[in-house]
């Protein structure tokens, strides 16, 4: 039962992402490749982290559907949060760049900080409140293994990704 | 006078000091030697073969750069400068300066910032930015190598979730369709 529960939602995740999963065991011509989005890869990444949940924390039947809206709220959450923080540093790069050629405008750059001190307040406490969500429905094991477990996946995440970039870079370097 | 900052000691060993700051450098010994062990290790990275490059370097590494900046600037932020080891420290220091002068000085292929549609594939501009890129990143990634993951974690430079997603934004269209068929190969390998 959980295994098709798992198929079901890694199925799910992939739905948008239908075209990648066509995907050989070798990659496509360098010169064919879609546009994958990516929101795409953040949903492939959202399976991984769901298949892996389920079988690190050994969810219940009645855990799992509340466990995985909640987990979403979290990655929404975050993603929300990295984007506006991200915005905001670049448009602090950009107003605090010492080799500008126009003079700073400090107004600008006080209502920046301003905002990103606000964003990592606001930041934190909905993280804060989206972790308290999921920690109601983990026992106290599985809260501990839910943290160990998102930043082991974070290490493989970076892992493919850099496995990604050299894997494309020897393919062009072939043609 | 205080010592000079370590984007002065970037803007000296490319000669670019102000007049101001480089009557101090004139005089202080100690910065004479950094400048000198800076601009001696710039020149041997710029001559030197390097490996591939790495997306972790640029964008993880340089937001803790901008991290420890702000932690400078604001006194109440604890800088936990006693978990530091020398060992991790010695490479950081050397990465934060090459961070700094390669956002000052090189070309980038795109900000975090940046539109997603702006990545597009396949022409030769894009080619010819990806190259250059490429050459950032392999004198970052040569000089930082013996950076390990225990040496990095011991520095405070544990990864968070959410700092893979950053890096997405910086791939290629092809390399995100590569990645996204290594997701698909893990996932079909945790399902059977």
């Amino acid at each position: 039962m959980s295994s098709i529960r798992l198929l079901v939602a890694v199925l799910a995740m992939f739905t948008s992402a239908a075209t990648t999963l066509a995907q050989g065991a070798v990659g496509p011509p360098l010169d064919s490749a879609p546009d994958l989005r990516p929101g795409e890869i953040q949903r492939l990444f959202d399976a991984m982290l769901m298949a892996d949940a389920q079988q690190a924390l050994a969810l219940s039947e009645k855990q799992y559907p509340n466990f995985i809206t909640r987990l979403r709220t979290l990655q929404d959450t975050r993603r929300a949060n990295l984007g506006q923080r991200v915005k905001l540093m670049a448009d602090l790069q950009r107003l605090s760049n010492p080799r500008a050629t126009t003079p700073p405008d400090d107004a600008a750059l006080k209502e920046r900080l301003s905002a990103l001190q606000e964003l990592e307040s606001r930041s934190a406490a909905e993280l804060r409140s989206a972790y308290n969500q999921i920690d109601e429905v983990l026992d106290l094991r599985q809260q501990a293994r839910f943290r160990v477990l998102e930043e082991q996946l974070e290490r493989r995440k970076l892992e493919l990704l850099m496995r990604a970039r050299q894997n494309r870079l020897q393919q062009r370097r072939q043609h | 006078m205080t010592h000079l900052t370590p984007e002065e000691f970037v803007d000296a060993a490319e000669g670019l000091l102000s007049p101001g700051r480089l009557q101090h450098l004139e005089r202080c010994g100690t910065c004479r030697r950094e400048v000198s062990a800076l601009s001696a290790l710039m020149g041997e990275a710029a001559g030197s073969p390097c490996p591939e490059p790495s997306p972790l370097f640029w964008e993880h590494l340089s937001a803790r750069v901008r991290q420890a900046v702000r932690a400078e600037v604001e006194p109440t932020v604890p800088w936990g400068l006693s978990r530091l080891r020398w060992p991790a420290l010695v490479p950081l220091g050397v990465l934060a300066a090459l961070v700094v002068a390669s956002v000052a000085t090189m070309p980038h292929r795109s900000r975090p910032d940046a539109p997603l549609a702006s990545v597009s594939s396949g022409s030769a501009e894009r080619e010819l930015e990806f190259e250059a890129d490429d050459r950032d990143w392999s004198v970052l990634a040569d000089l930082v190598g013996p950076l390990d993951w225990e040496t990095a974690e011991a520095a405070g430079l544990a990864l968070t979730p959410g700092d893979a997603e950053l890096v997405v934004h910086e791939l290629s269209a092809e390399e995100r369709q590569e990645l996204s068929r290594l997701i698909t190969d893990e996932l079909t390998r945790a399902k059977s």
